[in-house]
């Protein structure tokens, strides 16, 4: 599964970059997915020095590959709504909500690759950033995520959905 | 008009699909044809032929970092005919980006 609830932290008071990619590179090791918090977060910092990460409309896609990643995974979080978060970005706006990417950097199936590259274009569809906006329940995010990369959900208490390739948003 | 594209970044999961998708809609909703070759971590897909690239008005390159057979692109590049820019200029603002290749 590319995202669990666990991934998914809500109603945040982060401050600025160096604090989230920090919590994001504890709870990579926290979940079991990374062997070491220090290669993830340089993972981070270095694509961030690249340029910022920081997109529009209160988004940001910072992501860390490294061979210390086990699994492409995705995590989000969201600050409060009157806490915004100084991160540069491109449309100059402050950041609310992180879509942090997880990739692998060895032997990675590229089916894995796919499905965070497909989250990511669905950063750019009004109707999903609105969902992420105006959602909080960790479980719901994590489901419509798995969802829509097309992946079998089985945050509801071990039951499992079908396979939806073809849901839209 | 005929718009040909190449979208490359440093990690190559995001923004270069991400560039591809708004060249893509923001060309398509104005009626023009539009297609994007995409050199990420997968590898190069949708891989533009010479002649989608000769016969193209314009080509963008979106690219962060050198991109493979970049010399299939000097012909158009001589006749002024290629923008480049880097991929989340193009996220930003593909309205802007259409606009100066419409203008080109």
């Amino acid at each position: 599964m590319l995202i669990t609830p666990a991934l998914v932290r809500t109603g945040r008071e982060f401050n600025d970059v160096e604090s989230i990619l920090d919590f994001l590179s504890d709870l990579a090791v926290k979940q079991g997915f990374a062997g070491s918090k220090a290669a993830v977060l340089s993972g981070f910092k270095l694509r961030e020095q690249e340029g910022t990460t920081g997109m529009v409309e209160g988004f940001a896609i910072p992501h860390s590959q490294s061979e210390t990643i086990r699994e492409a995974k995705i995590a989000v979080l969201k600050n409060r709504a009157d806490r915004p978060i100084q991160w540069e970005s491109l449309d100059g706006q402050p950041i609310y909500t992180v879509i942090a990417l997880y990739i692998p950097s060895v032997q990675v199936k590229a089916q894995h690759l796919k499905l965070l590259s497909k989250i990511a274009v669905l950063l750019m569809d009004s109707e999903f950033k609105n969902f992420l906006k105006t959602t909080d329940d960790p479980k719901l995010i994590a489901t419509k995520i798995n969802d829509v990369a097309g992946i079998e959900s089985e945050v509801a208490g071990g039951k499992t959905n079908p396979i939806s390739n073809e849901r839209t948003l | 008009m005929k718009i040909v594209g190449v979208t490359a970044c440093m990690t190559g999961v995001a923004h270069t699909y991400m560039a591809k998708e708004a060249l893509e809609k923001e060309a398509r909703k104005r009626g023009h044809e539009v297609k994007v070759e995409t050199q990420g971590s997968m590898g190069i897909e949708s891989d533009l032929t010479q002649s989608e690239i000769d016969e193209a008005d314009v080509v963008v390159l979106a690219i962060a970092i050198e991109i493979e057979e970049a010399d299939r692109f000097d012909e158009k590049k001589s006749q002024g005919k290629l923008i480049t820019i880097d991929p989340s200029i193009l996220i930003k603002d593909p309205a802007k980006i259409v606009d100066r290749i419409e203008q080109l």
